[in-house]
């Protein structure tokens, strides 16, 4: 069959089609992020009143700011630690979802719940099960009447597990549907072939739910880099800055300091290390698994 | 010693379903059974029982004669073919062969030599490094015999394979399947719902109606002596047509019908003595014959008629047949007289 041949107005009705689009993309998207990128070539403060082009040199700053290479590295650990946490986690949970005859749905509405549940609720919940006096976790531990959000060291893994505990259902539910999609004959076959447990999970399971892991992996990592509201409410970045993440430290530069340049250059940055993670993961395990 | 007994097995599924009942069968070695009726009857059941993805309710599934009840799949030592090929999606063809080999911890020249050589057999010598994905219907389907066949297993199951087959293909691998076997020498348990694989292909036809075995035997003894109307109408196509006797002038008692195979039907256009007179109603010509079906008095019989048949829709013709071809069956019962 001959393909139908473009007309010059069927190209402008295509462009006519995606203008809208465009335009929101460029209003809600593109242009925050120029401003950004041109705010962070300014020296802007706002108590002081001042605002000038200054070039490169918070960038310059920037490079020798410890701070900022701390926040870079409190980041990392908490997205690296608490992503594994979640896919295995999830994992397993799938796994189960996906064994259970019965009650199924009730199983998942449960897994569900923490996910359900706003951020900011589930840390200030936790905030109380942390806390030294009245707190339930704390109060559960040996070492009794220990301030867990005032430790460093303490912290940053209290504010990975708020993170763990309303994430994993997210991965769950994506890794459920993933082994859903894995066709029963598989099982039968390796089964006959003589796969027992583990060897199955290992053979088939898992490289049959790799494109899922890599999308689900991708998705979580991006959103744990950019933590703010979990970690914000438990510890506002303390004690002595140990749980300050980018997005905390670029609030804290922008919103208490009035620091509008140096703010929007730490802004920069950690978008700029959002993709640079994006591409490394999909260049990593997801050329094959995404195609 | 049979390779595979039933025991009188039932299964009962959760919520009372009872799918197989009074089950008792021996398939020896070295045998090609198949394994025929209509879906829902039970043949997929019986094939899984076999497999042991499931267990019976009642009675024993005994291979090689030890009791295999409670052994898992993995324990049995059978090789198996699904309808939906089920190659791993992940691995080539190379490693799809190799999987039970690897897994059974095959030496590595060993699992390179016989992937080779099976790959061979089946002509996929050239396809080894493809995906599943990148194959043809034809090829995957080679490709999960040779899966299965690599093991050199003394009993294969097969669930239908071909049906996702066109018509040309499925032919061809009718002929693969019973040539490979001949060459192997193993127990052969095939599952199909069409008849003309079952009876081509096998050595022995068991044919299962709602959960039981209605009759077995080899397979043109079941055709020319079926035991139930059921067998008669499900074997043969086209298939078996049931009249009255008193239509075709045949003398037989009160309550019983006579079925009539339409290879056993002459249609002549020309009015003969002794024949019986009909109006034909559909024309099928198919090549090497012509399918007539005719109206005699209110019953319908199919018969057969030279390639370029003349007479069309509402002419007269004649049918002639031997009555001693004619099958008689209890009316009530549907049983053989």
């Amino acid at each position: 069959m001959a393909r139908p041949r473009w007309q010059p107005s069927d190209r402008l009705h295509a462009r006519a089609m995606v203008t809208p689009a465009i335009v929101v993309l460029a209003v809600v998207a593109l242009y925050p992020i120029l401003a950004a990128v041109w705010l962070s070539l300014q020296r802007a403060i706002l108590i002081f009143r001042e605002r000038r082009f200054i070039g490169a040199d918070n960038y310059n700053a920037l490079i020798h700011d410890d701070r900022f290479w701390a926040a870079a590295g409190h980041t990392l650990y908490f997205t690296v630690v608490a992503v594994a946490l979640e896919l295995t986690l999830g994992l397993a949970f799938a796994y189960i979802l996906h064994r259970a005859i019965r009650a199924r749905g009730l199983l998942t509405a449960m897994v569900l719940v923490p996910w359900a549940i706003p951020t900011v609720v589930a840390a200030k919940t936790w905030q109380w099960l942390y806390d030294a006096d009245v707190g339930l976790v704390a109060r559960a531990l040996p070492l009794q009447d220990v301030d867990l959000l005032g430790m460093p060291g303490w912290a940053m893994h209290a504010a990975i597990v708020v993170d763990v505990w309303k994430s994993t259902p997210f991965v769950a539910l994506l890794l459920y549907a993933g082994l859903s999609t894995i066709p029963e004959d598989l099982y039968r076959a390796a089964a006959i072939d003589g796969a027992r447990g583990f060897t199955t999970f290992t053979k088939i399971t898992l490289p049959n739910l790799r494109s899922t892991l890599v999308v689900t992996a991708l998705l979580r990592s991006l959103d744990a880099f950019r933590v703010f509201d979990a970690v914000y409410v438990l510890t506002e970045g303390g004690p002595a800055n140990t749980t300050e993440t980018l997005s905390i430290y670029a609030y804290k530069t922008l919103m208490r300091s009035g620091d509008f340049g140096y703010g929007s250059t730490l802004a920069v940055a950690t978008f700029i290390a959002l993709a640079l993670l994006a591409a490394v993961m999909l260049t990593a395990f997801g050329r094959q698994a995404l195609r | 010693m049979a390779a595979i007994e039933f025991e009188s097995v039932e299964k009962v599924y959760r919520g009372g379903v009872r799918v197989l009942s009074g089950i008792d069968l021996s398939i020896e070695r070295g045998e090609l059974v198949t394994i025929v009726g209509p879906s829902g009857c039970g043949k997929s059941t019986l094939l899984s029982l076999i497999a042991g993805f499931e267990q019976p309710t009642a009675g024993h599934v005994k291979i090689d004669g030890t009791v295999v009840d409670d052994q898992p799949p993995q324990a049995r030592g059978l090789a198996m073919v699904f309808q939906s090929y089920a190659l791993y999606p992940h691995l080539d063809v190379y490693e799809n062969i190799a999987f039970p080999l690897r897994i059974g911890r095959t030496a590595k020249d060993e699992i390179d030599r016989r992937v080779r050589e099976t790959a061979e057999r089946l002509g996929l010598a050239p396809l080894l490094r493809r995906r599943p994905a990148e194959l043809s219907g034809g090829q995957r389907q080679r490709v999960a015999l040779a899966r299965a066949l690599v093991r050199k297993p003394s009993i294969c199951l097969f669930d239908e394979p071909l049906s996702n087959l066109d018509a040309a293909l499925r032919h061809e691998m009718r002929a693969e399947i019973k040539r490979l076997h001949e060459d192997l020498g193993a127990t052969f348990v095939y599952v199909t719902h069409d008849q003309a694989e079952a009876m081509t292909l096998s050595d022995r036809i068991i044919v299962l109606n709602a959960g039981s075995i209605e009759q077995q035997g080899p397979p043109m003894d079941v055709y020319e002596r079926p035991v139930t109307k059921f067998v008669a109408a499900f074997l043969g196509s086209p298939s078996i047509r049931f009249v009255r006797p008193g239509a075709l002038g045949i003398s037989a008692g009160s309550g019983v019908i006579v079925g009539l195979r339409p290879e056993d039907v002459a249609v002549e256009s020309e009015a003969s003595n002794g024949a019986v007179e009909a109006v034909v109603t559909v024309v099928e010509p198919v090549g090497s014959e012509t399918w007539v079906t005719c109206a005699v008095g209110d019953e319908t019989l199919v018969g057969r008629a030279p390639p370029r048949f003349a007479q069309k829709r509402g002419d007269r013709v004649s049918l002639r047949f031997d009555p001693a071809r004619a099958h008689h069956f209890d009316e009530k019962t549907g049983r053989r007289l």
